[in-house]
């Protein structure tokens, strides 16, 4: 169910790939994505680590996109879990999008992904803890408070 | 019949010149990334000017420091109100005077980015801070958030070559009821607060463009 969900942001011209992770990093579901699990994960940890540092500060991201000129990585945050989307194209990035939070709502309505989803739930900041943290991120997380 | 073109050839403070040597009542409007500024002439001296969100001689200063952008000066067209006394001559060496400052230091041309970054329709505030996070110029109070964004940075760069080799080249960040765009600006990191409701795709061509006229080598 999750898969057929992702697969309407994945038939949109441009989408090479897409991922559904759980606010601590697990991937739980992708589609068309040639990376590594690991990277995929790694991937998810530095953007989640953005979002529970905007929550620390009672802030909620909706959306993170990194933008390269010809490639746009488009993240949409939910409270337990992000999507992240791969696209090498502008041409259909309004549409995608669009696309995006319709899967959004559904993925919140399925009780089955949303149940497989609190079985991997954490404490949002807990990426600010553990896992592999560098000299620098240390310093400016602990400056955060 | 108005006279119209634009500022790369014919520069700002030649244009003003020329309506106050003619004596002119006037009306310049100036288009610049998105946004309009106004400077009216009254019998051959600057009487009010106008550029979002300031107006009077802070707003003639700033539109002196742009170097492009369409302009249209309309005869006969009268101020709708004084906000400027001094002599047109005056304002003139008091603005480029600003300006030759601005760019003659290092804190001066970062400054100058800022203000051409805020003269892009839809750029709310900006900064420059550095990669740990300390503030190096702002058009606004940021206090503990240029951390914030410091660390966002950091992140978005700690993925280069997962994703794609290079770094991304901006990194925009959606609120409820803010949208925030944080790219390089030489070793420091610039961020920029636009309008809740701005398009992106719209914006963003105009911030590339001073991003890459101001670039720090």
């Amino acid at each position: 169910m999750t898969a057929e969900l992702l697969k309407d942001i994945v038939d949109i011209p441009g989408v090479t790939g897409v991922l559904v992770a759980s606010n601590h990093g697990k991937v739980i579901e992708k589609i068309g994505l040639d990376i590594k699990e690991i990277i995929l994960e790694t991937i998810a940890i530095h953007i989640l680590r953005i979002i529970s540092a905007y929550h620390i500060k009672k802030r909620i991201v909706q959306e993170i996109e990194l933008i390269w000129d010809d490639y746009h990585v488009i993240v949409k945050n939910s409270t337990q879990f992000v999507v992240i989307t791969f696209c090498n194209s502008k041409k259909a990035l309004s549409l995608l999008r669009m696309t995006i939070n319709v899967v959004m709502a559904h993925l919140l309505e399925d009780k089955k992904f949303m149940k497989q989803i609190k079985k991997h739930a954490s404490e949002k900041t807990l990426v600010l803890r553990r896992g592999n943290l560098e000299p620098e991120e240390i310093n400016l997380i602990s400056k955060l408070q | 019949m108005a006279l119209v073109g634009n500022l790369r050839d014919l520069k700002l403070p030649n244009l003003i010149q020329l309506n106050c040597m003619e004596r002119n009542t006037a009306k310049l409007t100036v288009e610049h990334a998105g946004k309009y500024g106004f400077v009216y002439f009254q019998g051959g001296q600057i009487a009010h000017a106008e550029y979002e969100p300031d107006i009077g001689e802070k707003a003639l200063f700033r539109l002196l420091a742009l170097t492009d952008g369409k302009f249209k000066v309309e005869g006969g067209i009268r101020p709708p109100t004084v906000t400027i006394q001094n002599h047109w001559n005056n304002l003139l060496l008091e603005g480029l005077h600003q300006l030759d400052n601005l760019q003659s230091s290092d804190e001066g041309m970062v400054q100058h980015f800022l203000n051409m970054l805020m003269n892009v329709r839809g750029v709310v505030q900006a900064a420059v801070i550095s990669q740990t996070g300390e503030v190096i110029a702002t058009t606004f109070e940021l206090g503990k958030d240029s951390i914030l964004h410091a660390l966002t940075f950091y992140e978005a760069t700690a993925m280069k070559g997962m994703i794609k080799t290079g770094n991304p080249d901006f990194i925009n960040l959606v609120e409820r009821n803010k949208r925030t765009l944080i790219t390089a600006y030489g070793e420091h990191i610039a961020y920029i607060e636009l309008e809740a409701k701005s398009q992106l795709e719209t914006v963003l061509p105009f911030i590339k463009q001073v991003m890459g006229q101001y670039a720090v080598p």
